[in-house]
């Protein structure tokens, strides 16, 4: 069981850093390129759109921005040296990971109906939340039948 | 031990063996459900709004106002008070972009404005207003009509006039407007091929930023000043009709009156600029002045 609780302790830290490492490409996009007030490509699957549309911004912080503290704080409670740590470790684990997929759901909801189109940078950061929230609850479990 | 002893021994074992591996499959079942329900109610909320996006077809367009109604706007919107503009001001940032040392623009020896947008656009839509007030101060137009920009773009539904059965007459200008597609995408007008040449020459580096090269609205001043993209954010204009818009215009110190109304000035002072000063009483207001000023200072 130890074992299994690192195997998933461990896929929970790649797919932080990996989160981690696309939201600084977000974070880094959304101030290097210019804010057009223009009209140029169509389509669904449009990253500018998303990425330039009002809803980008919450309370005056960029939606990429607000990626990078939470995969910073997923990294750091799946950190290896904390593995044995305290006891409510497991529990801020989920509340984080419960807080990252319900932001999910709501920014894959603007993606839908207010800016209609997809930004496939985003739907990445979604994906690895989501996997991150199971692979969380099941290393979770691991640790209670321990 | 008697036999009868043993039995029972036996039984309550395979009881307690029996209630062990009910409790063990019981606990299996909770830590799977702990485990797979949160997410297949993620999943499952996922799916139901991609269901409902997809079956759920086009949005409605907003409807227009009817015909009096809308000539009224339209005369409010094209004869906007002197006043009111000097009121408005000048705006925080440049509005026109220099064009230095091209061949002048002209249609029939008269400087030639060139427009370039489309119907779906939501920033050709906001840039409509402060051009169809500047231009009003030079010459008349008609066949503006209501429309809107795409329910399916970002700011959808911004109120605006299309260009697209409008004409304009002055004696100090020429304009030419080119709306290349509906509030559906569907291909509308084109340029000529002169007007095209313009478009591709002059919205692109190092008239333009690289980023914005063919994006529209486009205008063209009389190949001496351009503007690329909106003057004014379609935020502005979020949830207004358009005798709501032209109201907001009217009053300057609505966050609305006030941008439009000094980008209105800004194309103003350059429409000045290319007719020579003329008319006089529309390019001698102080606001105006001020700006063409700044812009002849500038070239």
């Amino acid at each position: 069981m130890r074992d299994d609780e690192a195997r998933w302790g461990l896929i929970a830290l790649v797919l932080s850093v990996a989160g981690l490492a696309v939201s600084i490409y977000l974070t880094v996009a959304h101030y290097a390129e210019p804010q057009l007030l223009a009209c140029s490509e169509s389509g669904t699957i449009n990253c500018a759109k998303v990425t330039t549309s009002p809803q980008s911004v919450i309370l005056g912080i960029p939606v990429a921005v607000l990626g990078l503290p939470f995969f910073v704080a997923m990294t750091g409670l799946n950190l290896p040296v904390l593995r044995r740590g305290p006891g409510w470790l497991p529990t801020a684990r989920i509340g984080a990971a419960t807080v990252g997929i319900l932001f999910v759901l709501y920014l894959v909801y603007v993606e839908l109906f207010e800016v209609e189109a997809i930004c496939l940078w985003c739907t990445s950061v979604h994906l690895l939340t989501f996997v991150l929230f199971g692979v969380t609850l099941a290393g979770a479990q691991r640790r209670t039948t321990v | 031990m008697s036999k009868p002893n043993a039995r029972k021994r036996q039984r309550a074992d395979a009881l307690r063996a029996e209630q062990a591996r009910l409790r063990a499959a019981r606990e299996r079942r909770q830590r799977r459900l702990m485990i797979f329900g949160p997410i297949v109610v993620v999943v499952a909320i996922v799916a139901a709004m991609v269901g409902v996006k997809v079956l759920g077809g086009d949005p409605t367009p907003p409807p227009v106002s009817d015909p009096a109604t809308q000539a009224a706007t339209i005369a409010r919107l094209t004869s906007l008070p002197a006043a009111t503009l000097e009121t408005a001001g000048a705006p925080g940032k440049a509005v026109l972009t220099p064009i230095k040392g091209q061949q002048p623009l002209t249609d029939q020896g008269k400087p030639k404005v060139l427009y370039v947008g489309a119907e779906f656009c939501p920033y050709c839509a906001s840039q409509r207003w402060p051009l169809i007030v500047a231009l009003s101060r030079f010459g008349t137009f008609t066949g503006l009509a209501e429309s809107h920009s795409s329910s399916s773009d970002v700011f959808p539904d911004t109120s605006t006039l299309t260009f697209k059965d409008a004409a304009y007459t002055s004696t100090f200008l020429s304009f030419t407007p080119v709306e290349t597609a509906d509030a559906e995408g569907n291909r509308l007008q084109s340029p000529t091929p002169a007007d095209d040449a313009v478009f591709k020459k002059f919205n692109a580096p190092p008239y333009v930023d690289k980023d914005s090269q063919g994006s529209i609205p486009f205008i063209d001043f009389g190949n001496r000043f351009l503007t690329s993209g909106a003057s004014v954010s379609p935020e502005l204009f979020k949830g207004l009709d358009h005798a709501t818009v032209v109201a907001r215009l009217t009053d300057p110190s609505s966050d609305l009156g006030r941008q439009a109304g000094a980008a209105a000035n800004a194309i103003t002072a350059g429409l000045c600029s290319l007719t020579g000063d003329k008319p006089a009483e529309v390019c001698t207001g102080k606001v105006v002045a001020g700006l063409k000023g700044a812009l002849d200072a500038g070239r």
